[in-house]
């Protein structure tokens, strides 16, 4: 049962964690079955999922090593396609494995309007390979060319966001928790949607608030830095998104006590059952922190 | 192939997926038929812009391309493509392009995920950025809770930028539009 905020200037997550039971830990005496459902949730999620630096890492290494392989390829070409560097671009919000109503944290917003302002702010910079082309249009048609070709090399670089084995895991993780709720809260995503409504939001999932809350924010294009907070209908957004996170949380948090304390025994026989794979993909995230530190080591990153 | 201004068709090797889909709803016995590929290209925006997709659900595998011609700045062509999983969400899948005679694809991509169905295939043309707020051709499913601000959470997605650099957002975890 975690709340998570975030700044107003910042994309790194400040995470408070309230009143439940970290990762790693071992069970006091006594510790509600709630508690215990909610620390092997925790270990599972930390382990399939990763943290929220190794998720950074992950990023940054899918970045570096997809923007390489196209800068590798367009220079046979004859073209300088320039890898600029690493920046985060979307908040970390938590985990929520498949949204699933009684398991997804808590939130003071999804991260939306700060990722919106921040990326606005930035703008989309000239790539300093396509800035070299300067007034030539036929430089720049060769250089579009070039890159247009060489953007299959990029792809491979895309799985590194997440460690071999992770996707196939989370669905059964996912179909596992789904199974949990149904049986121990089977009025949840009912009573959500009904509550959600009588708090203004026509909302019947946590995805669909989600969606909601973006479509609520006015049209921003990043292709010349601006102050997205001075387009009009910003601010209504920014309240509907905290408007949203407070009710999709009232709406479902009274449910989370009994889901966890039911969850014990099939989120146990989960980490059994998966117990190698879990390993594995753990190991795989752990190792998204050094591999990504490599990349940077030997990645010529133009700024 | 000329095409007026006005014209937005779409053009698909389908036959085959609607037969053998329909052949599978009814049950028939005896050996499986294979899953079709469901491929095509939608065209949208200025003549001849045009998106393609190519997708198959029993090997999970799909291409989603953006290839606009004789659009103007400030303006993306679109192709989304989104999957059907059964209940749960899954993120859509789009590729954009906001350079005029330059496409972007998203390369042959397999999901880890086993896909079971095609939910949305469409194509939109429009301000960068807000893509479904422009004009929009769907086959199948409709531009409804697609999410044309990237990066989110929510929306798996390659596009190209004003600046040219080739960009990737993951969407973060496929099953949650939240992370």
């Amino acid at each position: 049962m975690k709340i998570i905020g975030f700044g107003v200037a910042a994309l790194t997550a400040g995470v408070l964690l309230t009143g439940c039971a970290q990762p790693g830990t071992t069970m006091e005496a006594g510790a509600s079955a709630a508690e215990e459902g909610d620390a092997i949730y925790n270990r599972t999620v930390t382990k399939l999922y990763g943290t929220a630096e190794q998720r950074q890492a992950a990023e940054q290494l899918s970045w570096l090593t997809s923007q390489a392989a196209v800068a590798a390829c367009a220079t046979t070409k004859g073209v300088d396609y320039a890898v600029t560097p690493y920046v985060q671009m979307v908040p970390d919000t938590g985990t929520a494995p498949g949204d699933v109503l009684a398991f997804a944290p808590g939130r003071t917003d999804f991260g939306v309007a700060t990722r919106i302002k921040t990326l606005a702010a930035r703008g989309e910079p000239v790539n300093p390979g396509l800035a070299k082309t300067g007034d030539d249009q036929a430089a720049q048609d060769k250089w579009f060319k070039a890159t247009e070709e060489c953007q299959e090399a990029g792809h491979a670089g895309e799985a590194l966001t997440t460690p071999k084995g992770q996707g196939e895991l989370d669905a059964k993780f996912v179909a596992t928790l789904t199974e949990i709720q149904d049986k121990a809260a089977p009025t949840l995503a009912a009573d959500y949607k009904a509550c959600m409504a009588a708090a203004g939001i026509e909302s019947g999932s946590l995805s669909d608030t989600y969606r909601l809350v973006e479509g609520k924010f006015p049209p921003v294009s990043y292709e010349t830095a601006s102050d997205a907070t001075k387009a009009e209908g910003w601010a209504a957004a920014a309240a509907f998104e905290t408007k949203a996170a407070d009710a999709d949380w009232a709406c479902r948090k009274d449910r989370t006590d009994q889901v966890f304390a039911a969850a014990v025994g099939a989120l146990t026989a989960f980490e059994q059952d998966n117990a190698a794979a879990l390993a594995e993909v753990g190991a795989g995230w752990s190792a998204k922190l050094n591999d990504a530190q490599k990349a940077l080591a030997t990645t010529e990153v133009v700024k | 192939m000329n095409l007026s201004l006005s014209a937005r068709r779409w053009f698909a090797t389908a036959a085959t997926a609607v037969l053998a889909t329909a052949a599978a709803i009814l049950g028939t016995s005896g050996p499986a038929l294979a899953v079709p590929t469901y491929q095509g290209y939608i065209y949208e925006g200025p003549s001849v812009s045009y998106g393609f997709f190519q997708a198959n659900y029993g090997t999970d595998t799909f291409t989603a391309l953006s290839n606009p011609v004789g659009t103007t700045t400030g303006k993306c062509l679109d192709q989304w493509f989104d999957w059907g999983v059964g209940a749960n969400h899954f993120d859509a899948r789009v590729a954009r392009s906001c350079k005029s005679n330059y496409n972007r694809s998203s390369g042959s991509s397999t999901e880890t995920y086993d896909v079971v169905s095609y939910n949305k295939v469409g194509a939109c043309y429009g301000n960068n950025n807000a893509t479904t707020s422009g004009t929009c051709e769907f086959i199948r499913g409709s531009k409804a809770s697609l999410l044309p601000s990237f990066p989110n959470t929510c929306t798996r997605a390659w596009w190209r930028t004003s600046g040219g650099t080739l960009m990737y957002g993951s969407g973060g975890n496929s099953t949650s539009c939240t992370s």
